[in-house]
């Protein structure tokens, strides 16, 4: 692969919504720089209505921009060659309705020309991978939203492609389901791929992202490695194991002779995410094996 | 990449999903159900037996294709756009071009399916109609048993096995009605009336075992509408890519009316204005198409005649479909 060429660039993408008079409407983007390098991990952050989802859609050739330059893999983004290349997971998961988990993906297979053995070997890889191999003949419109999420993902790695867009893979999952799509990005990330993701939730996309630009109003409001943007540079932080409360009185007063003041002192708490994925984690050993979708994280075979 | 095999499935979901939309199924049964009452709503004749039965009923699969085009044409275009799988599947690699012709060739193929429905109806109730004040309940009783089956089966299925049930009963009307129309052929029984003048008095006289014959050249007819309704279909896809449910229908119902009265507004003023001219040209003309009268004096319609017409239609759908196409390629998939 071209190691020197961006994967995504945009220089100054601008979009304004227009009605259907064609007078503008809204500024949903306005003068983005991106450029995503090959195999990272790339967030694009921001609250509700900052743009994420109008970015992506340009970047998909859904939406025309109104200026600056784009390309997607080095072309184009409404060139079809550039779609067999990339996977895209919507905001919402766009399925239909009648179809069930193996029809949607035997659909979005066949718009890439797979087919026969290749094709089913696939599937079977993808529903295993997200959890969805038991549904069976159950149709995707009575699915809850993060099942709907996780064949929305299923159907973006269909082709087994190069770049990954996933516009809020996170919303709608539990906090196991989160945890399995981070793992997966990646797993996927570690395979070469580039992946870029778009989210409002912070904390969902903190660990997995390299790079992350933060939009608000359709403008980059910072960007940048996420450990230089999440880096206080005057505060410095000591990590310590279990220590006897003898020791740690002498370190204190150690510490106050050095510093002048008495720094302050508290136990590390484990965050909610591990707590909670520590507690299902019991839960399911003591019931046996675990209900709806299964947790496994593995990626697909032919993925890796 | 193979490009008929990315083509082939979005053709066959569009077919698989246009006859979910209970409208489609509703419009058909009623089309269906009204073309069979005919011969005992219309009892009297004129001039020729059946004519004005005949007549009622092109026009009304006439008027029938053009309210399917438009709840179609929404759902494979507008809807899809607006619930975004339009956006989904052009984010695989399909150009927009290939998109809008699988539409059309998947909406296109439901109108043949319903166009088929109504000219086996026309064909059974044309036969019923043969005589009279005494319409062919030996045709009518299986067309109406008919529909109610296709419902009672369409309802089993949905119960055993979950499939929806307004596709699942448009597709067994169409399986039922195929029987139907087989076994009119194959049972054409029933008593024969005659009138039989007697002096000053009728009478009517039973004769059993003669059969009406089926008035083959009808097909012809049904043909040429199903032309004229692969234009309208066409139209209808051309505004459903801008506009909603209502407003394609009023739109495309200003075509249809345009189109009937195009020789009576535009033809005799083309000979003047140019203006006239170019329009009575560029607006279809649902003349062509319309070959009842043909029917009537025992006429038969020449498939000759059928196939210029088909040209016509073609020429001007393609024209149609270019102009979607221009639209579409600029337009913005949300
Ligand atoms: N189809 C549309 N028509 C008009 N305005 C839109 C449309 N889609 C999005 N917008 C506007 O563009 C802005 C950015 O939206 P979006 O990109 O969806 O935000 P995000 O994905 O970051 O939540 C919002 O102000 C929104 O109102
Ligand atoms: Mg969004």
């Amino acid at each position: 692969m071209m190691s020197e060429e961006p994967i995504v660039y945009t220089q100054g993408l601008q979009k304004i919504f227009k009605d259907f008079w064609r007078r503008p409407r809204a500024r949903a983007v306005d003068g983005i720089d991106l450029s995503l390098k090959p195999g990272e991990v790339y967030g694009l952050l921001g609250p509700n209505g900052s743009g994420k989802s109008t970015t992506i859609k340009v970047l998909l050739g859904l939406l025309h921009p109104d200026g600056g330059e784009v390309r997607v893999l080095g072309r184009p983004p409404r060139d079809v060659q550039v779609k067999s290349r990339v996977g895209y997971l919507p905001e919402e998961s766009y399925l239909y309705p009648y179809l069930d988990a193996r029809e949607t993906l035997r659909f979005y297979a066949a718009l890439f020309g797979l087919k026969g053995e290749l094709r089913e070997q696939r599937i079977d890889q993808l529903l295993d991978m997200v959890g969805l191999a038991h549904t069976g003949r159950r149709r995707v419109g009575e699915f809850s939203k993060g099942m709907a999420r996780r064949i929305g993902l299923a159907q973006a790695l269909i082709n087994d492609p190069d770049l990954v867009i996933l516009d809020e893979p996170t919303s709608g999952l539990d906090p196991l389901g989160t945890r399995q799509v981070k793992d997966i990005v990646s797993a996927l990330a570690k395979r070469g791929k580039t992946i870029l993701l778009s989210s409002h939730l912070l904390a969902d996309v903190e660990d997995v992202c390299d790079r992350v630009t933060i939009l608000y109003g359709g403008k980059v409001r910072a960007s940048g490695p996420i450990r230089e943007l999440l880096q206080m540079a005057n505060n410095l932080q000591i990590k310590l194991g279990d220590l006897p409360d003898e020791k740690r009185e002498e370190l204190l007063t150690a510490l106050e002779g050095v510093l002048g003041t008495r720094p302050d002192i508290e136990p590390t708490r484990r965050d909610l995410e591990t707590l909670f994925l520590e507690v299902v984690a019991q839960a399911r050993r003591e019931t046996g094996e675990g209900s709806g979708t299964r947790e496994e994280g593995e990626l697909a075979g032919f993925l890796q | 990449m193979s490009d008929r095999s990315s083509f082939f499935p979005l053709v066959r979901l569009t077919c698989v999903e246009i006859p979910r939309q209970p409208a489609v199924l509703l419009l058909t049964t009623t089309l269906i159900v009204f073309i069979g009452a005919l011969p005992f709503l219309i009892t009297h004749n004129l001039g020729e037996p059946g004519k004005l039965v005949r007549d009622s009923s092109l026009a009304m699969m006439f008027l029938g294709s053009l309210l399917l085009a438009v709840p179609s044409a929404c759902n494979a275009v507008s809807s899809e756009i607006r619930r975004g799988t339009a956006g989904a599947i052009l984010s695989k690699p399909i150009s927009r071009m290939r998109f809008l012709i699988a539409k059309y060739l998947g909406v296109s193929a439901i109108m043949l399916v319903f166009s088929g429905m109504a000219t086996l109806t026309i064909l059974i109730s044309d036969r019923a109609a043969a005589r009279a004040f005494h319409p062919g309940w030996n045709f009518l009783i299986p067309l109406f048993l008919g529909v109610g089956l296709s419902y009672v089966l369409a309802a089993l299925i949905n119960f055993a096995t979950g499939r929806p049930f307004a596709s699942t009963a448009f597709w067994c009307l169409a399986a039922v009605l195929i029987l139907v129309f087989l076994w009119t052929l194959a049972f054409p029984g029933g008593k024969e009336v005659r009138h039989e003048q007697h002096g000053d008095h009728t009478h009517e006289v039973e004769y059993a075992g003669q059969v009406v014959p089926v008035r083959w050249e009808i097909i012809p007819a049904c043909a040429a509408l199903t032309c004229a309704a692969f234009m309208i279909q066409a139209l209808a896809l051309l505004f459903a890519l801008r506009l909603g449910v209502v407003p394609t229908l009023s739109a495309c119902t200003g075509f249809f009316l345009l189109g009937l009265m195009s020789d009576y507004l535009l033809a005799r003023r083309a000979a003047d204005l140019i203006w006239a001219r170019v329009l009575y040209h560029v607006m279809p003309n649902w003349q062509h198409f319309w070959l009842a009268d043909a029917l009537t004096a025992g006429g038969s319609v020449p498939w000759a005649y059928v196939g210029h017409a088909a040209g016509y239609a073609l020429f001007w759908t393609l024209g149609i479909l270019l102009l979607a196409m221009g639209l579409f390629d600029r337009m913005e998939v949300r």
